[in-house]
């Protein structure tokens, strides 16, 4: 008996069962032993530790992330810089530009959305790991372009006049984001390896069976063998 | 039965063990920039400048070190964490500079409610005194002035202020004009009326001594004279002094000189020539 297909959404190879038919609406595919002498086989959906959601739920997560990061990380911050105060009198100067917010934070939104899309997929080390990367990478950017000038503001006072300069420096904010965003990088680079190493290794643990879920495969399974349902 | 819980792999409890690092790493910072910003309003509702001795300025005068105008306040830091402040500040004219580059360095206020003064002292040289000085007194002079003022604030804020200043000094003897009038001679004496006139452009009243004296071939003939001023800023002054000397020092060619005298401080004016 060959494989069943993969789970849904997933791109790792599922564990083989074997088996024919099975509980309806169950995945996969079991029944009773065929003959006297058979080996009993489960259904294949019984040996799963791990309950994926479905691709097309996690490509509208995704998309849903996408949008609220594009939000946060692109529009608003250009709309504070450049509409908000650029249309003050406050003749604020910064290094922070357009570019920088659209490509860096569209960076960030992208592969967020694709870590989150891809989650149950041998894509997701790498969307994880871009993202980490793009974050520290903006993060540093950020911080050299994070000198805010205000002014300069003219006054004049007993027949002089002068000028007011303001300088604010908030580079180290920045750098010291960068320390949580380097760990983070690490953790991604694990996350990547281990699914280049040992595909699907991780999906038991990232996406358990709720209790719900495994009390009714109990009960199925004890129904398959005509035992009593364990208490 | 079906075995669900099992050890979790190396691989997948290392990243989770480093994501959890990561989570925390990101707690403690924002728990850091919080209270920064927590401590940075305590600091500003408390810091409380109270003026030091002398309602917080002084002057001082000393051949040896020229003039100095001494200024600074008290502060208290209440926040938790060390605010470090730097005030400098320098000015210059067309004549040259008044007052060389002059820093307070860097002055850390220590959190905890401690009262630490911070105060700036600026010396102006006795030699830029003599060689502008008697200029700035007598002709409106531009001066451009520029303040810095920096300060970091929990290690993190870097804050600075910078203030450049143009404008025209106003001479407190603004044209002064000093004409020797018609020498008489009587016993040996000769008498010089002398006419001052001057305009006080300053912000400030003249309240000093303006002194004449008439030198000859680098001897001073006789006494000086004082003549004690008190004119209002923007107010003009019209005065007569008369000079007496030896009528064989006070001639033709000899040379009134004027001196200024302000507190400890004496400032010569332009000289003028009799004749």
């Amino acid at each position: 008996m060959s494989g069943t297909p993969s789970p849904a959404g997933s791109a790792f190879p599922s564990p083989t069962s074997a088996g024919p038919g099975g509980p309806a609406g169950s995945q996969g595919s079991a029944g009773p032993a065929q003959g006297p002498g058979a080996p009993v086989r489960f259904p294949e959906v019984w040996s799963r530790r791990h309950d994926l959601p479905g691709l097309p739920w996690n490509i509208a997560k995704g998309i849903a992330k996408g949008i609220v990061l594009i939000f946060f990380a692109v529009l608003l911050p250009i709309e504070i810089l450049y509409v908000y105060f650029g249309a003050s009198d406050l003749m604020i100067h910064h290094g922070i530009t357009v570019e920088l917010l659209t490509y860096g934070g569209g960076a960030l939104a992208v592969t967020s959305a694709g870590f989150t899309a891809f989650q149950t997929t041998a894509a997701y080390g790498f969307f994880r790991m871009a993202n980490r990367v793009a974050k520290l990478v903006y993060q540093y950017i950020l911080a050299t372009a994070a000198i805010f000038t205000f002014g300069p503001y003219l006054f004049s006072y007993a027949g002089a006049t002068a000028s007011l300069g303001i300088r604010i420096d908030v580079a180290d904010i920045f750098y010291l984001l960068m320390i949580p965003t380097t760990i983070a990088v690490l953790a991604a680079f694990v996350t990547l390896y281990e699914d280049l190493r040992h595909p699907g290794e991780r999906l038991p643990w990232d996406f358990p069976i709720s209790r719900r879920k495994r009390r009714r495969r109990e009960q199925e399974m004890a129904a398959y063998l005509g035992v009593p349902p364990p208490p | 039965m079906i075995e669900y819980r099992r050890r979790r792999p190396p691989l997948y409890r290392l990243a989770r063990y480093l994501r959890w690092c990561a989570v925390l790493a990101l707690f403690i910072v924002l728990v850091f920039l919080a209270s920064t910003i927590f401590s940075a309003v305590k600091l500003g509702t408390g810091l409380n400048p109270t003026t030091g001795p002398n309602g917080g300025y002084a002057f001082h005068y000393s051949p040896a070190l020229g003039y100095t105008v001494s200024f600074g306040v008290n502060l208290t830091n209440d926040g938790y964490y060390p605010l470090v402040l730097d005030l400098s500040a320098v000015a210059y004219t067309p004549l040259g500079t008044v007052i060389p580059y002059t820093s307070t360095g860097a002055v850390t206020f220590s959190p905890g409610n401690t009262t630490t003064e911070f105060g700036l002292t600026v010396r102006i040289p006795q030699s830029t005194l003599m060689a502008n000085a008697g200029q700035m007194l007598v002709r409106n002079t531009p001066i451009a002035g520029n303040v810095w003022f920096n300060g970091t604030y929990a290690w993190i804020y870097q804050f600075g202020f910078s203030v450049s200043a143009n404008g025209t000094w106003g001479a407190p003897f603004e044209n002064l004009t000093i004409v020797p009038g018609t020498p008489t001679a009587a016993a040996g004496q000769t008498t010089v009326p002398v006419s001052i006139r001057f305009t006080n452009n300053a912000f400030f009243a003249d309240v000093g001594n303006l002194t004449l004296q008439v030198v000859n071939g680098g001897t001073d003939c006789g006494g000086p004279s004082t003549l004690a001023v008190d004119v209002p800023s923007q107010q003009s002054f019209t005065g007569l002094l008369n000079l007496t000397g030896p009528s064989t020092c006070m001639v033709p060619g000899a040379t009134v000189t004027a001196t200024y005298t302000v507190g400890p401080l004496t400032v010569p004016l332009p000289s003028t020539r009799i004749g």
